[in-house]
């Protein structure tokens, strides 16, 4: 067997898809594993040893042959031809499309494969997912929100249904490990920043991390300051590290390949980092770690794939604000007003090992800042949760719905019932309950299951009924007032569920198709009955998660 | 009319009309400059047009360079050609023709443009016969309307994509001829053929 996984986005982007490769690997040990992804970042191959191939396709190149007027016309038109000629001389058996994007899905309708898992166009230009994940991922980019799947487990999820979850790790080279030594000259305690990204909407401000460096430096004289950079980034940083150094700080810029980046971290006291790639890099190893949130990063989405890195996260009310597109406002706010002081206390926590303080530091600087704390959890997936955050009906109600959501996309037919997936879900459940909250005594676990039953059954009522109306809808979406009507009894509904923090998200989840104005009313049709379906199905699986869970927790 | 020199390293060089055709210092150097300068455009390509043959030392570069690619050159100089093959054995592909309009006439020409392609300009050459190699350039990189149909006549597959009435409306238009000139003429049809896809992807990369 021969399978094919692309990723044309950047380097960050490739990592993050390490976690489903390894998965892949593991489901498909006698498969041939091959990876295609942008030239320009093929030294990310010496880290991932495990994949049996990689292909390159040559963005720049293709680019240049496009605007150029000294190449040759049909020069990017052949060189693509060859590229996809060479992918199908391979004959993969399954293609993975790991890039959610139309170029990517239009490559990936080139490769002559039955099985394609991913966005990818068919002849008549629609787009198909092969994977209710994919078709999860497409729809999640509609809307904004905390309660998301990341990336990697996506990812992951749409590769295996094994509760059994693959490590993001990346694999140490020998000429990574002599250039870390190098870097490293036998020095300890090590502070690594990796101040600069290639989005500049996402950096903090040289200034910024300067007066950090200094703050943090006269709580811990011993630190040695490293600035990461890519060879670009090295003139803009040798100014701050100079300044730094003549103020009697150990400072220094470090130069480094992504191998010697992956050795280098393995030994740090200390990552700080924008939303970079050295983020996803260092997801790999066991460095503390800060990642400052800034612009369009999402930390729900894109945070470091590892347990206890430490999110700090802009208050704004703009952010994570939209990729790709210049800041909005006046000045970058989410940057400023996240202050040195702010991200020094929480740096210093976690060097210092005294983490349990770290929720007393967000409660000073909660006016700025949210900090988040990830987890890979033992119900299977990654979660960033406020490091404030207390037992409170939404918290339950989060685990609920991503288990609930979970266990609908890998289900679609909702043939769960006691499945040893599902019996596996509950298990994993009310053990990482437990273990959120475990102050909480049985009897009051029960009074909360027995709660968020009631209000469960309230709903699926409620959706039951609109599944009848449905039906009456039907045959006469095209008349503006029954419409009308309809979208009035789901505004009603939605407008009820607001209160509560457990229904809250669930009502959320109905906005875009109650708001939709523009859409054709077939449209509008077909989205409003895919949108209660999911409901329903989900709701379902809910209701029986928490009659099974109440269960469970008497156990564990 | 052709004449022989010395340049100062000593290497033999050619002038045309009293023109040097190479350095009259260094003419190896000059060519590894000048390889320097068109690398990245030749190293994709399976065969490399190279308009001018000069004293033939960027020819010998080109050829270690690029072992594996087929090298052709053009010269409208037959005078020019007849006396570099007499001082020079080594074989090499040479197509003399005055008009360049009539390049695509030739195999070596219309083979090479079925897949990846460069077209190398000599300096030098183009300082001697700057209409005729400006002319030719941009025709055999289809980057003229005139090379762009002739192009397209050598690669029927590509044609039958397109619409004629389309193109020809594109060729009265005063913009130059770049990749949307093809995408803008592209039939509107389903997508079941590759070459369309593959345009597709070349249109998203755009973007």
């Amino acid at each position: 067997m021969k399978i094919l996984a692309v990723n044309l986005l950047r380097l960050g982007d490739i990592i993050m898809t390490v976690p489903a490769l390894r998965a892949l690997k593991k489901a498909h040990p006698h498969a041939e594993l091959h990876v295609l992804i942008n030239s320009q970042f093929k030294a990310v191959k010496e880290l991932m040893p495990f994949i049996d191939q990689f292909h390159f396709f040559d963005r720049n190149n293709l680019q240049s042959g496009l605007g150029e007027g000294d190449i040759a016309l049909l020069h990017s038109f052949d060189l693509l031809k060859e590229t996809v000629d060479q992918l199908n001389s391979k004959k993969f058996d399954r293609v993975y499309n790991f890039t959610h994007n139309s170029l990517s899905a239009w490559l990936v309708s080139l490769i002559d494969c039955k099985e394609k898992i991913g966005l990818t166009y068919d002849q008549a230009a629609q787009a198909h997912f092969g994977s209710n994940w994919f078709s999860y991922l497409n729809h999640q980019t509609e809307f904004e929100g905390k309660d998301v799947f990341h990336y990697s487990d996506i990812f992951q999820f749409s590769v295996t249904h094994s509760a059994k979850r693959s490590s993001l790790a990346l694999k140490e080279t020998i000429a990574g490990r002599a250039e870390a030594s190098r870097l490293r000259a036998n020095r300890e305690d090590l502070v690594f920043i990796q101040a600069l990204s290639s989005d500049p909407k996402k950096d903090w401000g040289v200034e910024r991390w300067k007066k950090f460096v200094i703050e943090f430096s006269q709580f811990h004289k011993e630190a040695t300051f490293m600035f990461l950079a890519a060879p670009n980034e090295a003139a803009q940083l040798t100014a701050i590290v100079d300044d730094l150094c003549s103020s009697g700080i150990r400072a220094e810029v470090a130069v480094c390949s992504l191998e010697g980046a992956l050795s280098l971290l393995q030994e740090g006291r200390l990552l700080i980092t924008a939303d970079t790639a050295i983020k996803h890099i260092a997801s790999a190893t066991q460095i503390p770690m800060v990642e400052l949130c800034l612009g369009s990063s999402d930390p729900y989405r894109t945070g470091a794939y590892r347990d206890n890195v430490y999110i700090v996260r802009s208050k704004e009310s703009c952010s994570p604000c939209v990729h790709s597109r210049g800041c909005h406002r006046e000045k970058q706010f989410c940057a400023i007003n996240t202050s040195a002081q702010a991200v020094v206390s929480i740096a210093s926590c976690v060097y210092s090992g005294n983490t349990h303080l770290i929720k007393v530091v967000a409660d000073e600087f909660s006016d700025q800042i949210e900090v988040l704390r990830t987890e890979l959890k033992q119900c299977g997936f990654w979660t960033a949760s406020p490091v404030t955050e207390n037992l409170s009906e939404s918290a339950i109600s989060r685990w609920l719905e991503r288990c609930a959501l979970k266990l609908y996309l890998n289900s679609p037919a909702n043939q769960i019932d006691r499945s040893d997936e599902f019996l596996n879900e509950i298990e994993n459940l009310s053990r990482t309950l437990k273990q959120a909250f475990p102050e909480i005594a049985q009897a009051e676990w029960n009074h909360i299951f027995d709660d968020v039953e009631r209000r469960i059954n309230s709903i699926e009522t409620r959706l039951t009924g609109f599944q009848y109306s449905l039906r009456g809808l039907a045959s006469n979406y095209e008349s503006p007032q029954i419409m009308q009507h309809f979208i009035e009894d789901l505004r009603n509904f939605r407008d009820r569920l607001r209160p509560s923090g457990y229904l809250r998200a669930k009502g959320e989840a109905l906005d875009w198709v109650i708001e939709d104005e523009r859409s054709t009313a077939f449209v509008r049709y077909r989205r409003i009955s895919n949108s209660l379906n999911e409901m329903h199905g989900r709701t379902q699986i809910e209701m029986k998660l928490v009659r099974f869970l109440k269960n469970q927790m008497e156990i564990v | 009319m052709i004449e022989t020199a010395t340049a100062k390293n000593g290497s033999l060089i050619y002038l045309k009309d009293g023109k040097y055709l190479a350095s009259s210092f260094d003419p190896q150097k000059e060519a590894e400059a000048w390889w320097k300068t068109c690398s990245q455009r030749a190293k994709y390509a399976r065969t490399v047009f190279v308009l001018g043959l000069g004293a033939g030392y960027h020819i010998q570069v080109l050829k270690r360079e690029l072992a594996q690619t087929k090298i052709v050159v053009i010269e409208p100089d037959q005078e020019l050609v007849t006396i570099y093959q007499s001082t020079n054995s080594e074989e090499l592909e040479i197509l003399c023709e005055q008009d360049w309009r009539r390049l695509f006439n030739y195999s070596p020409v219309s083979s090479g443009v079925q897949s990846t392609y460069a077209v190398l300009l000599h300096p030098p050459s183009y300082g001697v016969e700057t209409e005729y190699f400006g002319n030719a350039y941009k025709f055999l990189l289809g980057r003229s309307m005139d090379g762009l149909f002739a192009l397209l006549k050598n690669r029927p597959d590509l044609l039958a994509e397109l619409d004629e009435a389309k193109l020809a409306d594109l060729a009265r238009s005063p913009d130059p001829v770049s990749i949307r000139t093809i995408t803008k003429a592209m039939k509107a049809k389903a997508y079941a053929d590759q070459d369309r896809r593959i345009w597709k992807v070349l249109e998203e990369l755009l973007a």
